[in-house]
């Protein structure tokens, strides 16, 4: 490469910033992806709602039973043009029709997908609340308890959610979640206050979305009675295997509504942390794999894989199965955070194909990194103060420097001191293909229902 | 480049989000290459992302993940670029100088005034990392084609920028 050349690869590389909206890149795409997904599903039901909306004004003129049901039907075609449902999820849908009135506006608690420990809430606001497209309906949790022991379950829902135009029918789905393994169930009797509001004409802004004016719709609030509330099936597996010389336990496999969960633990005496596993599921019997690959659904703050889910077509409804491990990601405990000393310019801890590049330190701070595996990022989304606060990593600029190697800039705004602790990604990790497969069978439990996850 | 995805026969939305997380800043570049103005360049990129997104299962190979995608994200951007030809401009609004735009405007001037096949070769080249047999690839050139309008490329933008930068450019190097 010529001199010039080499000068103008640098010039673009360094001055190349990218903008802080291109943190939210994938975000975007799955936020539309799902709106997608969801307008694609409702037009082939509709011809299955319509049906069914047939059967039941023909019965309606026959039975009296079915008169005060005969009023949900418009709503049920309401949720189904816009969400999404399997068959067996449809069944399990609960009508609650639940009003809560701010004094200024009514919002609608109209149906419930729920399992002990996951739940989907399906809420109607006024249908017309997001003109623009750059509106946006900003919810805040307030509370979420048990009704009768006042137990706090505001941590299984999302605090702060934000939703995009159209808002179709109105409808906005809020799920709340207790990870697989906790031992901690939702209870059928619910409580949850929120806040909303319509945020004008918004852009991203450092921190978030910026509005141009705040429109306040009041607070909400709604005692729930989830009947139709289905009980997760957990089997205990306890299933062992040696991953490199660490301990992997499969604990147990739990069933819910939508998702087969697998959970797992890892030996305290464990020299290395198990963040990734790769693998398979397999019919025991005939051998068929049936799920080519797991997720990760849950980690420990510190890495460690504590569950993963299996998912897809051929995810039986129960039956005998081989869960088969091929590979993970391993990273030494002692190295589960890059830690920077500020004032010495260095790595406290030397990180396999991770190198400090620079460090300044001032109003703003700049840390700089080179890592070796192209491509590859090395941090998690947090970073630890000397002080032991935890603040959000700010969004990284990254560079091609030579051959397979990247450099990750990050900005600072507060003067660094002292020791910093980076979270590492749980992918920046060694891949160890395993020498002989890790394979453990267990019974799959019978499914209530059997939807592959989005 | 990681290997997470290297087994799997078809690759999950998770995968592909990883990728994107590693090598949006790349595709950003690429696109301010071809559109300059870093609204358009993050406008193309929210796109592609999410077409690659929509069409991920046509995927066949997952080792071509990376030009596949950005493919998709030329593609987007000559789109851009082709709208941009087509709009009637009915006001000039009076030209603001922005410090901090990314690519400094001397050197986006200078790619600016290269004939279209050459800025292509250069935007690839500098500022997707293309190698020439990839960058060959993408343009369904032979690979001595490539060569040979780089250089014609880098020679082109070395007189421009010295008339540009008043001859420092030259002096520097």
């Amino acid at each position: 490469m010529n001199p010039f050349e080499e000068e103008m690869k640098e010039k673009i590389r360094t001055e190349t910033l990218a903008p802080k909206e291109l943190a939210d890149v994938e975000e975007r795409a799955m936020r539309r992806y799902r709106g997608y997904r969801r307008r694609k599903s409702a037009k082939g039901l509709l011809l299955v709602v319509f049906m069914l909306a047939s059967f039941l004004l023909y019965t309606a003129n026959t039975e009296s039973v079915f008169a005060k049901r005969l009023q949900s039907v418009p709503v049920l075609k309401d949720l189904l043009a816009v969400m999404s449902f399997s068959a067996q999820d449809e069944e399990k849908l609960e009508e609650l029709g639940l009003v809560s009135d701010s004094g200024t506006h009514e919002v609608m608690l109209q149906y419930a997908l729920s399992e002990d420990k996951r739940m989907y809430l399906y809420f109607q606001f006024p249908e017309d609340l997001l003109p623009g497209e750059l509106d946006r309906l900003y919810v805040k949790m307030l509370k979420v308890s048990d009704q009768k022991t006042g137990e706090d379950f505001s941590m299984t829902f999302q605090e702060e959610q934000f939703f995009y135009p159209p808002l179709e029918k109105g409808y906005v789905s809020i799920m709340g979640f207790i990870p697989a393994g906790f031992d901690l169930k939702f209870p059928e009797k619910l409580h949850m206050s929120f806040e909303a509001k319509v945020l004008k004409n918004t852009t991203l802004g450092k921190d978030g979305f910026v509005a141009e004016e705040e429109v306040d719709l009041g607070t909400f609030a709604f005692d729930m009675d989830l009947q139709k509330m289905e009980k997760r099936i957990i089997e205990n597996i306890q299933g062992h295997m040696d991953i490199q010389g660490n301990t992997f336990t499969l604990e147990a496999v739990e069933r819910g509504l939508r998702t087969v969960d697998i959970t797992v633990s890892q030996d305290e005496e464990n020299e290395e942390i198990i963040s990734h596993v790769k693998g398979h599921l397999r019919d025991a019997v005939t051998k068929e794999i049936l799920v080519e690959d797991f997720t990760t659904s849950y980690f420990m703050t510190t890495g460690e894989i504590t569950s993963f889910y299996l998912s897809g077509e051929k995810l039986p409804s129960e039956g005998e199965v081989e869960l088969v491990i091929e590979e993970a990601i391993l990273i030494p405990k002692n190295q589960r955070f890059v830690e920077v000393d500020t004032q010495k310019k260095q790595l406290v801890q030397e990180i396999p194909n991770l190198t400090l590049d620079m460090v300044s330190i001032g109003k703003m701070s700049a840390l700089s990194f080179i890592v070796e595996e192209n491509g590859t990022n090395p941090f998690g989304f947090y970073y630890y103060t000397e002080e032991g606060e935890e603040k959000r990593l700010p969004g990284s600029s990254v560079q091609s420097v030579g051959e397979g190697a990247t450099k990750w800039s990050y900005v600072f705004e507060e003067p660094l001191h002292g020791i910093i602790k980076i979270s590492r990604s749980t992918y920046f990790g060694e891949t160890v293909p395993l020498k002989e497969e890790a394979v453990v069978r267990f019974s799959l439990p019978k499914a209530h229902s059997i939807a592959p996850l989005p | 480049m990681n290997v997470q995805w290297s087994f799997r026969k078809t690759l999950s939305k998770e995968a592909y989000m990883i990728f994107v997380r590693d090598y949006k800043s790349t595709l950003y570049r690429l696109a301010l290459g071809y559109l300059k103005e870093e609204a358009d360049a993050l406008e193309a990129v929210d796109e592609a992302v999410y077409l690659g997104l929509l069409k991920l299962h046509q995927l066949k190979e997952q080792e071509k993940l990376k030009p596949w995608l950005t493919s998709i994200l030329i593609n987007e951007c000559r789109g851009i670029l082709r709208r941009q030809k087509k709009l009637l401009v009915t006001e000039v609004l009076p030209e603001v100088v922005d410090d901090t735009k990314a690519v400094s405007m001397t050197l986006r001037e200078a790619l600016g005034k290269l004939p279209e096949d050459l800025q292509e070769v250069i935007i690839l080249r500098y500022f997707g990392d293309y190698t020439v047999k990839d960058t060959a690839q993408e343009l369904n050139l032979p690979q001595g084609t490539v060569a040979t309008r780089t250089k014609k490329a880098l020679a082109l933008l070395k007189e421009e920028l010295i008339s540009l930068e008043g001859g420092m450019y030259h002096e520097s190097i």
